[in-house]
């Protein structure tokens, strides 16, 4: 069964392992021991409630138990930018106009931003290429969304997340030869590395305090501006569907595109009903696909069930109702994994 | 023989034919009748009246003659914006560094300003290129053998735009990196808006935020302080009186703006004012020097041999005294020549 969970001390050589996988361009899931076991650490402690909300951060992974295997990770972070500044570029315009010649220009201008400091971020998404036929891949992004959806009171009302932006095999960005590279004196991968790490002081120090017109870039580096990594654009659509939007921040790096969404409004918070658990002896394969999780903090978890058409409550084998820690009766919150299309909906 | 005088409204035609000869990048030389016309009126009342440094309206315009011909002109203005603003890009270096990083980064930022607003600016020099060597250095410097005669009119400051690179076909690379995006239109055409608009528009289109020279191509940021093969000379006579370039640029075409203390130019340090003894024949070791009478209306310089005696006198021939008229016992100011 596959069962997403809290991740846990003893996890860190298998996290490892998952990051090994990951390499370059998954900035926020370094293969670095010592920085991992520290991560780990500090999500153990968020579950435990040890931590102000400004270090709060969640840190999720897929297991799977027949196997297992850690086939994927994913976290959240309570508020960013509290401790170290968070940057974005605001994509702004500029408009100059002058009467008397009879022109008119409009501008796109890059505005080094703070706007997302205290948001809530969802961080480091990563899935076992041996995992990412089975679909399991938006099953372990959206189980972040339950969880919010459990514990509103715990993030922001806003929701964020960054998404990696176009560059090639050498690892060569076209937005940072263009732009950051000039600033920096490193090359991409290194300056990504670092703020994987957290290392992002060196980006106030370092980055251009003014904007940055977008038609002085060159060419190759404006055709990358909001536009996601092809690995990305999968869960670029799944956050899409979800309700996040790309309200015009991208990375300062990669100039990859940050989408947003009121988490009142995302999709799955929304949609998502706490419903009873009827113990069956034999869970159903058919019927529409649900993401359950229970609603314990510490012991959080999410499955994925099903249900049939017209039932109210859910029925879930003693297996999965042991996996989520429930017996017959208790509140499960519970939401379709995937958008139900509305008749006109477009 | 060479002189340089205040310019006459009769020399408008001649002033014309210089303008359309000077052809693109000379802004303050428009190729306008009516507006060269203006300029003739209102630097003949600048000469004619009284003017203290800090009033600003007074543009003095002179002519090169050679024999009478008028082949060259040049202009002061004493307050560079005095009616409308005065644009350039202000060369800036940020120092982005990083201690943890040890990177030390000298980013070169062009800023928009006003910084030159209220100097004394050079303007509108443009010479015949048969005299392109002599004619040339006569012309410049006799400005500024005028602004030591008359320094109560003028500032601290002085400044000179030199025309930038741009191909025969008037392409800037500068502009067409940075100007073409913002005002959509080519360098000729910004020119002639230039000429025929108020300054307003620039004020209206003209990017607000610093611009990143790294991020501009090559060839716009190889075309920042330069100045134009055809200015060269102009330049170098310039650059010999001690003006120095690098810190302000044209925002149209990146050309070197010039700048420097009057007082401690060449001709303001050097120049000095020798008593007049008129002699029919000059002796052997006389040397050709810029001479010009200490007036204003009546202001003439010229290049002509003499000899600077012991007793604080200068001896030079009749013809000369003719051109400047002065006769022996007045007073006139001379200096050597730097480039020759």
């Amino acid at each position: 069964m596959m069962i997403i969970r809290p991740i846990e001390r003893n996890d860190l050589a298998r996290f490892m392992a998952l990051a090994e996988v990951a390499g370059v361009g998954m900035t926020s899931l370094p293969a670095d021991e010592e920085w991992l076991a520290e991560r780990i650490d500090r999500s153990v402690k968020s579950f435990a409630g040890e931590l102000p909300q400004i270090e709060q951060g969640f840190i999720f992974v897929l297991e799977d138990t027949e196997h297992d295997r850690i086939a994927g990770t994913c976290a959240m972070e309570a508020a960013v930018g509290l401790k170290t500044p968070w940057y974005n570029y605001r994509i702004g315009t500029v408009v100059h106009a002058s009467e008397e010649l009879g022109v008119y220009k409009r501008h796109d201008a890059l505005f080094l931003s703070n706007d997302h400091t205290g948001f809530t971020e969802l961080c480091s998404l990563f899935m076992h290429p041996d995992y990412r036929a089975h679909r399991v891949g938006s099953l372990l992004s959206k189980s972040r969304l339950l969880f919010l959806a459990q514990f509103p009171d715990l993030f922001s009302d806003i929701v964020v997340a960054e998404l990696r932006g176009v560059s090639d095999e050498a690892g060569q960005s076209p937005f940072w030869e263009g732009l950051g590279r000039h600033f920096f004196s490193m090359d991409f991968s290194r300056a990504d590395t670092m703020t994987g790490l957290g290392e992002k002081t060196f980006v106030a120090e370092l980055m251009p305090k003014h904007p940055i017109y977008i038609e002085l870039l060159p060419e190759a580096a404006q055709a990358v501006i909001r536009e996601p990594h092809p690995d990305t654009k999968p869960a670029l659509k799944m956050l899409n569907a979800e309700g996040f939007r790309c309200e015009g921040y991208v990375d300062i790096f990669d100039g990859g595109p940050t989408v947003q969404a009121y988490a009142r409004e995302i999709r799955a918070v929304r949609e998502s009903r706490l419903s009873p658990v009827r113990v069956v002896p034999a869970a159903s394969g058919e019927g529409e696909r649900l993401l359950v999780c229970n609603t314990a903090f510490a012991d959080f978890r999410v499955i994925v069930a099903y249900r049939a058409p017209g039932e109210q409550d859910v029925a879930l084998s003693a297996e999965q109702a042991a996996a989520l820690g429930v017996a017959e009766g208790d509140k499960v919150r519970c939401v379709p994994l995937s958008p139900t299309r509305r008749p006109g909906a477009e | 023989m060479l002189t340089v005088r205040p310019v006459r409204t009769a020399d408008l035609p001649a002033i014309e034919r210089l303008a359309y000869d000077s052809g693109i990048g000379v802004t303050s030389l428009p190729a306008d009748r009516d507006r060269l016309f203006e300029r003739i009126q209102r630097s003949n009342s600048s000469f004619e009246h009284e003017a203290t440094a800090g009033a600003g309206y007074e543009y003095y315009d002179f002519v090169l003659c050679d024999d009478g011909v008028v082949v060259g002109t040049a202009a002061v203005a004493a307050a560079a914006g005095f009616d409308e603003p005065f644009y350039s890009y202000r060369n800036e270096i940020f120092v982005h560094a990083s201690r943890t990083l040890r990177v030390h980064n000298r980013v070169h930022v062009l800023n928009l300003c006003h910084d030159l607003t209220g100097m004394v600016q050079l303007c509108g020099f443009y010479v015949d290129p048969t005299h392109r060597q002599l004619g040339a250095e006569l012309l410049s410097r006799a400005r500024l053998m005028f602004i030591a005669g008359q320094r109560l009119r003028f500032g601290k400051r002085i400044i000179a735009e030199m025309q930038g690179l741009h191909d025969e076909q008037g392409q800037s690379p500068f502009w067409n990196a940075i100007g073409r995006i913002f005002f959509d239109m080519d360098f000729p055409q910004v020119e002639q808006a230039f000429i025929s608009h108020s300054k307003s528009f620039i004020a209206e289109l003209m990017p607000n935020y610093p611009i990143y020279v790294p991020l501009l191509p090559d060839e716009a940021q190889d075309a920042i302080s330069q100045v134009h093969p055809d200015s060269e000379r102009t330049c170098q006579i310039l650059m010999r009186e001690g003006f120095e370039t690098d810190e302000y640029i044209d925002i149209f075409d990146g050309g070197a703006v010039l700048t420097a203390d009057i007082d401690r130019l060449y001709t303001l340090q050097h120049s000095r004012l020798y008593r007049v003894e008129v002699v029919a024949a000059l002796p052997g070791d006389a040397k050709p020097r810029l001479m010009a009478n200490e007036r204003c209306a009546k202001y003439v310089a010229t290049l002509a041999d003499s000899v600077l005696a012991a007793d604080g006198c200068v001896q030079i021939g009749t013809e000369a005294a003719e051109a400047l008229g002065v006769t022996a016992g007045a007073w006139i100011r001379a200096t050597d020549l730097q480039l020759g």
